[in-house]
């Protein structure tokens, strides 16, 4: 029996794997439950349990598209050894852990709709369609600078870090919207879809002038 | 940061005691017994929805709905899970349906066995529905769709008369109005659900002779159908309409904007509350 076996079943070893997985997951599972919560006010108005365990299962593609996409980057860097901090430490949870800290700003964002869902009448929640699309890009460029901060932080060059995002972002997204678009998802439909922004931002524009 | 939990912990308790479905009675008009149907849903898996085919089945219910069509884009695969499910708890009728997002052209078919080929055009799609039994209902079918569909105006069973869009975009509503009586088709209310809004917010009513699937498509098929939309209008076969007005229960039925309980609110401030304060707390 090799001496790190023998760590993993001793109760210090038992301790930190359970700590480590406790940090692995609790903000992917945030994310995850906060959706939930997003989906359970959005469909019926109140937080309930029924919807939000539903819309949590539902979701949770999400933080599990970014964790696949973060761990190929993780990999990467680990490869390139121009990185510093927990994720040159080889502590893959903790790395884990303050990459999702930078979703904080979607979060925020996420709330701001809640709360405009608390106000709104079930019939008039499709007006949120242009805010959101207005608002949106707040978010992304909140969180892509947040990760742009962590990587310069681990040591990683200014062009490094770029490239990484891209790569995150680029894995992270296609995975998620090739599950949540599933089988409608064409080339024609994607593009479609910027024609329906484009009505959608144009119409609410009208609505306000 | 405790706190937060707690206060979201509370937030859901009070929200899950508010939680209740509403009451359905039994609504027997003319002869013919009144189902609520909404045949225009998306599911979570695979389809751009929220909430899982077996959420929606249970969500259903809530909303004091008979029945629904799930029709994911494309696939009917998520449609026989919940039609399983619902089966298993005796929940409402789940017809198998599908929706073909074409462009410019989105059909819903309702009541179908296998995938429709979307590749194929209008008129050979809404043929194979009706081959397999099905239904074809023209989703949406804003100005921007009329040219798609002209090749099946005549052949069209049904058209959408009431949609969430026709609530949020006034113009949205004479243009449907003016589609239906173009095809002569049945007037259907569909909520074309994603996850905002209702499960049933737009809603058919429909006239049976059968509590059954194959009862709601040949009252489809027969143009009984009853819907309301917006500005309090309604659409439909004429006696229909004039034997739910008279009865009153449909319109009351039709509305899912009921008032928000104490709880609820309740259920909302806690858990906006208990989010900020656990956002603030996992900064970095």
């Amino acid at each position: 029996m090799s001496i790190e076996s023998v760590a993993t079943v001793t109760p210090a070893g038992e301790l930190r794997q359970r700590k480590a997985a406790v940090t692995l997951l609790r903000r992917p599972l945030l994310l995850a439950f906060v959706l939930g919560c997003g989906v359970s006010l959005l469909a019926s108005g109140r937080l309930t349990l029924r919807l939000v365990v539903d819309g949590t299962l539902s979701f949770a593609f999400v933080p599990l598209c970014e964790l696949i996409a973060y761990a190929i980057v993780y990999r990467l860097q680990l490869g390139t050894r121009q990185i510093v901090g927990p994720a040159r430490a080889g502590h893959y949870a903790e790395a884990v852990d303050r990459y999702f800290a930078g979703n904080t700003p979607w979060l925020w964002w996420m709330l701001a709709l809640m709360t405009a869902t608390a106000i709104l009448p079930a019939r008039r929640l499709g007006s949120l369609l242009a805010p959101i699309l207005f608002t949106a890009p707040i978010p992304i460029a909140l969180s892509v600078r947040f990760d742009w901060r962590l990587f310069r932080h681990d040591g990683r060059s200014s062009g490094q870090a770029v490239f990484d995002i891209i790569l995150q972002r680029a894995i992270a997204w296609s995975l998620a919207t090739a599950y949540f678009l599933g089988v409608a998802l064409t080339t024609r439909d994607f593009f479609y879809t910027f024609v329906e922004m484009g009505q959608e931002i144009r119409s609410w524009v009208g609505t306000m002038l | 940061m405790r706190v937060g939990a707690g206060l979201v912990v509370m937030a859901i308790v009070a929200g899950t005691f508010a939680d209740r479905p509403r009451p359905r009675e039994e609504i027997t008009l003319g002869g013919y017994r009144v189902l609520a149907a909404d045949f225009h849903t998306h599911s979570s898996t695979w389809s751009d929805g929220s909430v899982t085919p077996w959420g929606m089945v249970i969500d259903a219910r809530y909303q004091g709905l008979d029945a629904i069509a799930i029709t994911g884009h494309r696939q009917t695969l998520d449609a026989k899970w919940g039609r399983w499910f619902s089966a298993k708890i005796g929940g409402p009728i789940v017809l198998v349906g599908e929706e073909l997002p074409e462009i410019p052209h989105h059909v819903v078919a309702v009541g179908i066995h296998t995938t429709v080929d979307s590749a194929l055009p209008v008129r050979e799609q809404i043929d194979d529905i009706h081959r397999q039994g099905g239904i074809a209902i023209a989703a949406h079918p804003g100005k921007f769709f009329w040219p798609g569909f002209a090749p099946v105006m005549t052949t069209l069973d049904g058209t959408e008369v009431c949609h969430p869009a026709t609530f949020d975009y006034p113009q949205f509503r004479p243009e449907l109005e003016e589609f239906n009586r173009r095809t002569g088709a049945a007037a259907i209310g569909s909520s074309d659900f994603h996850g905002p809004g209702r499960l049933g917010m737009c809603r058919t009513f429909l006239f049976v002779r059968e509590v059954s699937a194959a009862g709601i498509l040949e009252a489809i098929r027969a143009k009984r159908t009853v819907v309301y939309g917006r500005d309090e209008q309604v659409y439909g076969d004429p006696e229909m309409v004039r034997l739910a007005d008279a009865d009153g229960r449909l319109r009351q039925r039709a509305n899912t904007d009921y008032p928000m309980s104490v709880l609820d609110r309740l259920s909302q401030l806690l858990g906006i509350v208990g989010f900020a304060l656990l956002v603030r707390g996992v900064r970095l």
